[in-house]
């Protein structure tokens, strides 16, 4: 006998439908044979490619087509299935679809975050100059990303790895138009700014743009606002630098920045128009740090070697500060406590203006979620597995094979994921403007993007298949025929895998809810905070430049006739404010950071803070003015000053240090993640006055504030009148945790739906199955109730489980997302017992309401039903 | 209707009769007829035909020349019969409706 080619048969093998297999490659080896005999081995062969190379695409044609049929049986299957089982439909359907696109937005999240800054041309070569400070060990908190004024130009000339660079100053500046004035996020750059980022331009020439010290680059949307224009090249407006305005000219329009740019702007300016108003005394100093620099690598830059070239330059260009560093603490010989160093853009975004945890939070919230419905899916699939395991049963007696049954069910879940997907994507669609004022991002859903769009949702739907058909699939298939004919098999909704599954339901919603509780209680309890000074009816006006002592007594003289306005005073910052300014001293070998508040004689009153001990300033007392100081309770501790009143400050030189005069108590001068620290209060010219606090009376609140208004314009015409009131400011600080106390509301709200949704459609499978027990229990005597019990009793042990195991993880999560605020609301027991008595309670509702109609059926019927 | 190709390879397996399977009905139109036949092209007819009741199939004897592989049988049933003999007199009356077929001048 004659052998074929091996690889012709191979290539058979793989197309041709295993059920005719045997006979075609039998037949082609016959004739093979055949031809062997009568024309010898070489025809024989060529016959056979001949044949199998014809052959092979309508083998696999064919193929299809068979399979194509079973498609079409297992497509009707599921439909039938589904409608048959309206409501685990709707269940399993309704929850993939939440889960779904929550998932979806929250991928949309995750990937802004994760592609902040990316949208630049050869972002990978571009650094933001950071000094670090060091610790022997290595250690260091993070840079500093404000930097000298030199810097930029000089690593340029010095370090050949550096090609371009950038300094930026950023800040709101007032621009005029005519008599409009306008406050707009303002960047003074210098020229190669263009060339580093990606900011097109949409009119203008970009090479000299921003050449001349009189021209700005506007954005499409300022130029909109300003002008009403989108090509507003050759208007000219006028910014307000220091105090005064200067004209310039709009050389070009750039696109707006996207919403995933760190470098956000209206306005470029060059910023040599700024550094010698602002800051002439800087030019050419490296001991200040002022303006960010962005610096353009070359591309084959070795990193090592240019960080041991900055290690070199920064000691030569901050010897002294490095002196200072070496003489307060010990370092090894040869160590240099600080340094610069590039840092790449993309992780400028993610280390300083954001924090990744927040989004592997939410993606761990998104598939928290997902995994709850698609544990819907399993746990409905075990609870009819009975049912569907005659179907298996009867497959395999007609001859399926176990890796079709398996494909069927996948491919039913597969369907169900995608129909689910489909309508998720609906959903994630007309959900996103609620997503995106929750998280205060401009996300937008364009399926077509990004390559990674599509594929993600591909995976979404492979994996939350894969994972809700596995049951069916993995466990429904491997039944034995005969078992399940023969009823001898015995599968019930409540094994110990569906009690797990409930379990984990229950411990991931408990978890949730509690998370809320715990965030809600801190934010109240934060909104709640006595601050130890007045904090309604006190509006906060920035001063922007102007003079503060010269403002207030011109403004105070224009309302001297008005009611309603309690006291004006000036202050240096802005209470309740994360940071403050100030000077570090050496106490007992320490160093401790004493805050300086600048603050006009009439503050103390206008914000109700009294004295502890000795007095306060005093118009009368003209010396008050220089020599003597304010210190808080904080300040005598740390210190441990036995009697303050008289004392000099300490840690400064004595010719230089003021009297102290009274002592504050301590009030909460800084944002809540900070403690209290030790403060000195002066009426000295450390800092400018930069914010007048105005204090309303009772009554017209509008009225009052137009008043301000109207005094402010007869006070200066530079300036618009710009306030807050100081509740809402410092209310503004906690916005991102109120924020996030709000994505995990709604995040925890859909969990428990989920998970009810879950409950209800276990329910009822329970009592389906069960009915013909029921009926035999209410003939013998039975009350209704008794037998709600009995079901509610299955459930509520399982659901009581999964609160219990919920209660040590929402413990570490919410202790340390707790850690990170100075003052912190105590978290008693009572907020978990309400956390699981909610989820409880809705759990045991929905269960005993499902129950409820199963129950009350009549006997007789469920008796003689089959 | 039957196609022409349906036609022939009901016609061989007719022909053919105890011996009708894969192998021997493509042998058998290679060698009468004057086209070229593929075994994929035999085996889509049998098999649909097979499925409207035409033909019926058995699973054959294997044999060593097939390296042990069974093969299936086919034979025609009384409907297979039927509309090979309609098709006949449907091509006998189209034909005889003719005048003689002439090569043109």
């Amino acid at each position: 006998m004659s052998s074929p080619p091996r690889f012709a048969i191979w290539i058979l093998r793989a197309c041709v439908h295993p059920a005719d297999r045997d006979e075609v490659i039998g037949d082609l080896s016959e004739m093979h044979t055949c031809f062997h005999s009568q024309h010898g081995p070489k025809t024989a062969d060529v016959w056979f490619w001949y044949q199998v190379s014809v052959s092979a695409p309508r083998f696999i044609l064919q193929s299809f087509a068979w399979k194509s049929t079973m498609l079409k049986n297992y497509l009707k299957l599921t439909i039938r299935t589904l409608t048959k089982q309206k409501m685990q439909g709707v269940i399993n359907i309704a929850g993939l679809t939440i889960g779904i696109a929550l998932c979806l937005l929250i991928m949309l999240f995750v990937r802004d975050e994760m592609t902040y800054d990316q949208f630049h041309a050869g972002h990978e070569n571009i650094y933001q100059m950071q000094d670090f400070r060091y610790q022997p060990d290595g250690s260091t908190n993070g840079g500093n990303s404000n930097g000298a004024l030199p810097l930029g130009q000089t690593i340029s000339d010095e370090l050949g790895a550096v090609e371009d660079f950038t300094r930026i100053w950023s800040d709101d500046y007032y621009v005029r138009t005519g008599t409009d004035v306008f406050r707009e996020e303002t960047l003074f750059v210098d020229p190669a700014f263009l060339d580093i980022f990606s900011f097109p331009l949409i009119a203008g020439d970009a090479e000299t743009a921003l050449s001349s010290l009189s021209n700005v680059v506007l954005t499409e949307s300022a130029a909109l606002r300003l002008f009403g224009k989108s090509n507003a090249v050759g208007e000219t407006l006028e910014i307000r630098v220091g105090t005064d305005y200067q004209v310039v000219d709009v050389a070009a329009v750039a696109v707006d920045p996207p919403g995933n740019s760190t470098l956000q702007f209206a306005i470029l300016a060059p910023i040599e128009t700024w550094i010698p108003i602002q800051f002439p005394q800087a030019v050419g100093q490296f001991g200040w740090s002022l303006v960010k620099t962005f610096v353009q690598l070359r591309s084959d830059v070795n990193m090592a070697d240019l960080n041991e070239s900055f290690d070199a330059l920064y000691a030569s260009k901050n010897g002294d500060y490095l002196e200072t560093l070496r003489e307060r603490a010990e370092y090894p010989d040869g160590f240099q406590p600080a340094t610069y160093r590039a840092v790449p853009l993309t992780d400028v975004y993610l280390t300083r203006y954001s924090d990744p945890s927040y989004s592997y939070i939410l993606s761990a919230i998104g598939l928290a979620i997902l995994l709850i419905a698609c544990i819907n899916f399993m746990t409905l699939a075990i609870g009819r597995s009975l049912s569907r395991s005659k179907e298996v049963g009867i497959r395999k007696s007609v001859g399926a094979l176990r890796g079709q049954l398996i494909g069927q069910f996948w491919g039913e879940a597969l369907f169900m994921t995608f129909l689910s997907t489909v309508l998720g994507l609906l959903l994630a669609f007309y959900a996103l403007p609620i997503f995106n004022d929750i998280t205060g991002k401009e996300l937008t859903l364009s399926l077509l993007d990004h390559w990674s769009i599509p594929l993600a949702i591909l995976g979404i739907i492979v994996i939350a298949g894969l994972i809700s058909g596995s049951y069916p699939a993995l466990v429904l298939s491997s039944f034995r025929p005969v078992d399940v004919l023969k009823n001898r098999l015995r599968v019930s909704g409540s094994n110990l895998f569906t009690r797990s599954l409930v379990t984990l339901q229950f411990t991931l919603s408990v978890c949730l809810i509690i998370g809320t509780l715990v965030m809600r209680n801190q934010v109240d309890f934060l909104r709640n905070q006595d601050r130890g000074f007045q904090t309604d009816q006190i509006v906060i006006v920035n001063l922007n430049g102007l003079d503060g002592s010269e403002t207030k007594s011109r403004f105070s003289e224009q309302l001297r006739q008005e009611s309603g306005i309690a006291g004006i005073a000036l202050a240096s910052s802005s209470l309740g404010y994360r940071g403050s300014n100030g000077y570090a001293v050496t106490h007992e070998g320490s160093k401790v950071n004493i805050d300086v508040l600048r603050i006009d004689h009439s503050f103390l009153d206008v914000m109700d803070i009294s004295m502890d001990s000795g007095r306060s300033f005093d118009a009368e007392r003209p010396a008050d003015s220089s020599g003597v100081a304010l210190v808080n309770q904080a300040f005598v501790n740390r210190f441990a000053m036995s009697d303050p009143i008289g004392d000099v400050l300490p840690g400064l030189p004595p010719e230089e240090a003021p009297t102290v005069i009274g002592v504050t108590p301590d009030f909460k001068y800084q944002s809540l993640y900070q403690n209290v620290g030790p403060l000195m209060i002066t009426m000295e010219e450390f800092q400018d006055y930069r914010y007048m606090y105005v204090r309303l009376g009772p009554g017209n609140m509008e009225g009052s504030i137009a008043k301000l208004d109207n005094a402010w314009k007869a006070v200066t015409a530079d300036v618009p009148f710009q306030f807050e009131f100081l509740d809402d400011r410092m209310a503004r600080v906690y916005a991102r945790d109120l924020r996030w106390a709000r994505i995990i509301n709604i995040a925890s709200g859909f969990a428990i739906c989920l998970a009810l949704l879950g409950l209800l459609g276990l329910t009822s499978l329970s009592v389906q199955s069960r009915t013909k027990e029921i009926g035999i229990r209410k003939v013998l005597g039975a009350s209704t109730n008794g037998i709600i019990g009995l079901i509610t009793k299955d459930f509520a042990l399982t659901i009581l489980i999964g609160a219990a195991l919920a209660v040590p993880l929402a413990y570490i999560f919410t202790d340390r997302w707790l850690s990170g605020f100075a003052f912190q609301t105590e978290v008693g027991p009572l907020v978990y017992l309400l956390g699981i008595g909610i989820v409880l309670a809705s759990a045991l509702l929905t269960i005993v309401a499902q129950s409820f109609r199963g129950v009350r059926a009549d006997a007789v019927d469920s008796l003689r039903s089959e | 209707m039957l196609s022409r190709s349906d036609e022939l390879i009901l016609l061989a397996v007719w022909k053919l009769k105890d011996d009708a399977y894969g192998a021997s009905v493509l042998d058998f139109l290679q060698q009468n007829t004057n086209e070229d036949w593929s075994i994929a092209g035999v085996y889509a007819p049998l098999k649909r035909m097979a499925g409207k009741g035409l033909l019926l199939s058995s699973t054959g004897l294997p044999t060593r020349e097939r390296g042990g592989r069974r093969k299936r049988l086919y034979e025609l049933t009384a409907k297979g019969v039927n509309a090979l003999q309609t098709s006949r007199s449907e091509y006998e009356a189209m034909w005889t409706c003719l005048p003689n077929l002439k090569l043109a001048p």
